[in-house]
């Protein structure tokens, strides 16, 4: 009898205390393995020839972006589905308007999922999901045709 | 948000590494780079007083890389591993929230006859402009 006393003890001491404990997320590689154009996290690109292009060199087609969210369980410990592979996005986006690379690449985690990794109470459990809210950005650009001047003197490095 | 800035040196993700170029495999290199930005926010509280701290960490890769390789015609970042996260935990009258994205890129060699190519773009001697 004492023994089930001092279990009921633990259980009301333990109770609010799991109530109130939690934890929850999700983590995510991303990849672009089966990308055919150039991405690039910053402002520069080469070409074939090993010239540097940069924003001057570039026209602007437009913006690529992917937005995704991924889930974790075990708090955060395993992430179904990853990595996200974002080759099959900047392929079409590129292609759709004949760029040549994607440059300026930024990754943003947005604050999107607070509420599902922070749910009170069920976050408490391992099968409890997490996210990550993930934004992925860049321009979608293509050389500039050089001005005759430039391209007798252009590129000597071929 | 994780960013290479305005740096004259391609920062590259994928298998492709240039303008026309074939996908190929990503070279072997010496030199990794890591760089990480974050938010997180924490807060603990007691019978008398509630503590918080917030920490917000930029992208220092930019500057990384062009102190490294952005003076020379050979430089060239591979990313290796580009990982997002976010994670919450609370316990009691402590709560921790963190939001992160971390790189990891090698600095790959270009062939020598790279170096004969006309110079980097004008605009992207700034290596300290980091977007966040």
């Amino acid at each position: 009898m004492s023994r089930l006393a001092a279990g009921l003890m633990l259980g009301a001491v333990l109770t609010p205390v799991a109530a109130t404990t939690g934890c929850a997320g999700a983590r995510v590689n991303i990849t672009a393995e089966r990308a055919r154009f150039p991405i690039s996290m910053s402002d520069a690109v080469r070409d074939k020839s090993g010239e540097l292009y940069g924003p001057p060199s570039f026209q602007r087609l437009g913006t690529f972006s992917v937005e995704a969210t991924k889930i974790g369980i075990l708090y955060s410990a395993v992430a179904p589905g990853s990595p996200l592979d974002i080759s099959d996005a900047v392929n079409s986006q590129v292609t759709a308007v004949q760029g040549e690379a994607v440059i300026r690449l930024s990754v943003t985690v947005s604050e999107g999922c607070a509420f599902l990794n922070s749910f009170p109470v069920l976050n408490a459990l391992p099968i409890w999901p997490g996210c990550v809210p993930i934004t992925i950005e860049g321009e979608i650009v293509r050389r500039r045709p050089k001005p005759p001047a430039a391209q007798q003197s252009g590129v000597s490095g071929d | 948000m994780m960013t290479g800035g305005h740096v004259p040196v391609p920062i590259l993700l994928g298998p492709v590494r240039c303008i026309g170029c074939e996908p190929g495999v990503p070279p072997s290199g010496a030199t990794t780079f890591r760089d990480e930005v974050h938010y997180q926010y924490m807060v603990g509280g007691g019978a008398t007083y509630t503590a918080w701290e917030k920490q917000r960490a930029r992208s220092m890769l930019a500057r990384k890389v062009f102190a490294a390789v952005g003076r020379s015609c050979q430089g060239e970042l591979r990313v290796t591993n580009l990982k997002a996260s976010a994670f919450d935990i609370y316990a009691l009258v402590f709560a921790f929230y963190r939001v992160d994205v971390e790189v990891e890129a090698i600095a790959a060699v270009m062939p020598p006859e790279a170096c004969a190519a006309p110079a980097a773009p004008k605009d992207g001697a700034n290596a300290g402009e980091d977007k966040e």
